[in-house]
């Protein structure tokens, strides 16, 4: 009742503002919703595209290329790409480089940010000056010198070689220190003085408080992995390392010009490996985007 | 034994030292697969060896006189300037509006964003080769409802048309990423100057003008930079779309660097190219980054 009011009182006060208006802003509102919806037609089309037409024969997919009803489905595509490509050993692969490398990057990089952010030590400055300064270089720039280093240490078509570049990041770094700087400093003040080592400040007292961000920068640093293509690429050559990625891609590469006979193949392919993410989105949507959104944090 | 665990206790009780021991395994693995490659890189552009690294000379600036004169570097750069001047304005602008336009929390704002940001969780390598199909020149639905209105594009296959297209599909898949970097910028803008103007009778355009886009302005420099840094990085969708090709059109300077690297194996030149790329990328977000904090400055 008092928030009906409330709202009434509200509105009213609007409607004096833009009583002159009215046509426009509902002229307005009409053109939004025209755009908000064409634009998320465009955006779910392709995957719907992808899904319904990896439930159709090349033929019909050529015959009727726009249409999304699918007459006669067939599961041939599902079948067939297990025997087509080691898809279960790309999905493991993804599994464990996708996963080992989060894992890392959440324990290394947190604690090296609680370090940056709480404990003091000589350097300090100079250190994290260094490692933030390693955001300006991109992969592509240092990846010839990577690929000859991993493959002088015969790392090159191992597991570790693909977690262990990527186990530390300069980005993670500078994220968590942020979330840690803002921690009121009390509470580890007061768990200091309880006989607490940093070890078991930093478990007990400051992760628990940061698992939102935590969780966020897991995801981000998961799904990056996951859906990275150049990297793993690079640091695997035999069929039996290939990540998802690595392995689609390379499929649609040496198809490139005659995909006849593949199409409904590879979207069935492409639909798998993009399940779990989707899956996941609709679970873990806030964590999703407030791991983006942390990225536009500045300072 | 106990010795061992006495050194230990002291060791987690010691700040200091506490913190060089969080910081090693980063600063372990950042310089290792970060900071040493990109010296090395900067090595090799002045050197000259064959793949198995014998032969080893120093050529001095010869690998950089070279590519000055190299036709496919000329196209590599130009390619890459294309592609990131279609691409950085549409996604930022792109994000702004949208950000803009669903900012007021609804149960039909919180969809639309949701499913905005369903390309940008979803891998490169998935969007490409589901935008590859649909811009098929043969089968693809684009191709199949251009034909239907007269008109006969070769779309990807055509030299002119590829690169816009491949830049385009860029924008859809990361403008969900700038909108939610908007939207949290949005949300930081204190409601007071909202109510002050309201009080004021501004209208809605003045708001806009006025408020919001000068409150988001280091924001919209801060999405300038990711998506001009994206931008000199695309390999993923290049890969998958094109292969670099119809002749080298669109070949951009990553894509150079991989094939000058891992095709040709020439891999003092391919640093060299890695070095010039990585000095542009370092002048464009510096110039970016001062021009947006003076702006900060002002506001």
């Amino acid at each position: 009742m008092d928030v009906n009011t409330q709202a009434a009182t509200r509105g009213q006060g609007r409607g004096l503002f833009t009583a002159s208006r009215t046509g426009v802003s509902i002229f307005g509102k009409i053109l939004k919703y025209i755009l908000l919806l064409a634009l998320t037609v465009i955006t779910v089309y392709p995957f719907l595209w992808m899904i319904f037409s990896s439930f159709k024969t090349d033929g019909m997919i050529m015959a009727t290329p726009a249409s999304l009803f699918v007459a006669n489905p067939t599961f041939d595509a599902y079948k067939k790409i297990w025997e087509r490509l080691p898809f279960l050993i790309f999905f493991k692969n993804s599994v464990i480089f996708s996963a080992g490398v989060t894992i890392c990057v959440l324990l290394f990089d947190t604690m090296a940010a609680y370090a940056f952010a709480r404990l003091k030590f000589k350097g300090k400055n100079f250190l994290f000056l260094l490692i933030v300064s390693t955001l300006m270089i991109p992969f592509q720039v240092v990846m010839v010198p990577l690929f000859v280093e991993l493959n002088k240490l015969r790392l090159l078509d191992t597991y570790l070689g693909l977690i262990l570049p990527r186990a530390a990041d300069a980005f993670g770094i500078f994220l968590m220190r942020g979330f840690f700087i803002t921690l009121p400093r009390d509470l580890e003040e007061a768990a200091r003085i309880d006989g607490c080592n940093e070890f078991q400040i930093f478990r007990k007292i400051i992760l628990p408080l940061c698992m939102t961000a935590f969780l966020s920068l897991g995801l981000f640093v998961f799904n990056g992995n996951w859906g990275d293509l150049l990297y793993p690429m690079l640091l695997t050559s035999k069929t039996s390392m290939r990540t998802l990625q690595a392995g689609i891609a390379l499929m649609m590469a040496n198809v490139q010009g005659n995909a006849q006979g593949e199409y409904s193949l590879m979207l069935a392919g492409s639909f798998l490996s993009v399940l779990p993410i989707l899956v996941a989105y609709i679970f873990l949507q806030k964590y999703f985007i407030q791991g983006i959104a942390m990225t536009g944090i500045k300072e | 034994m106990r010795n061992i665990v006495g050194a230990f206790t002291r060791l987690i009780n010691d700040q200091k030292r506490v913190a060089y021991l969080f910081i090693l395994p980063s600063l372990v693995i950042i310089t290792f697969f970060v900071i040493i490659p990109m010296f090395c890189s900067i090595v090799f552009s002045f050197m000259d060896f064959n793949i198995m690294f014998a032969k080893i000379s120093f050529v001095g600036v010869r690998n950089f006189i070279k590519m000055f004169n190299d036709e496919r570097v000329r196209g590599a750069l130009f390619n890459t300037f294309y592609f990131t001047i279609i691409l950085v304005p549409l996604q930022v602008m792109v994000g702004l509006i949208i950000a803009v336009i669903i900012k007021e929390s609804s149960v039909m704002n919180t969809i639309f964003r949701g499913v905005y940001f369903i390309p940008v969780i979803c891998s490169f390598t998935i969007v490409a080769l589901i935008w590859q199909f649909l811009l098929d020149r043969d089968v693809g639905i684009i191709s199949f409802y251009l034909k239907q209105v007269g008109i006969h594009w070769g779309l990807l296959k055509d030299p002119d048309q590829a690169m816009p297209l491949v830049a385009i599909v860029s924008v859809w898949k990361n403008f969900g990423f700038t909108m939610v970097v908007f939207l949290a910028a949005l949300q930081g803008i204190p409601q007071s100057l909202y109510e002050a103007a309201n009080i004021d009778g501004i209208n809605r355009w003045d708001r806009l003008f006025k408020i919001t886009i000068p409150m988001m302005l280091p924001t919209v420099g801060f999405c300038v930079i990711i998506a001009l840094i994206a931008a000199f990085q695309a390999f993923d969708q290049i890969y998958v779309m094109t292969g670099g090709g119809p002749i080298f059109r669109t070949e951009t300077m990553v894509y150079y660097i991989y094939n000058m690297a891992f095709r040709t194996l020439k891999l003092p030149y391919a640093s060299a190219n890695a070095v010039i790329l990585f000095l542009i990328i370092l002048v464009f977000s510096l110039f970016t980054f001062r021009r947006t904090s003076v702006h900060d400055r002002e506001y």
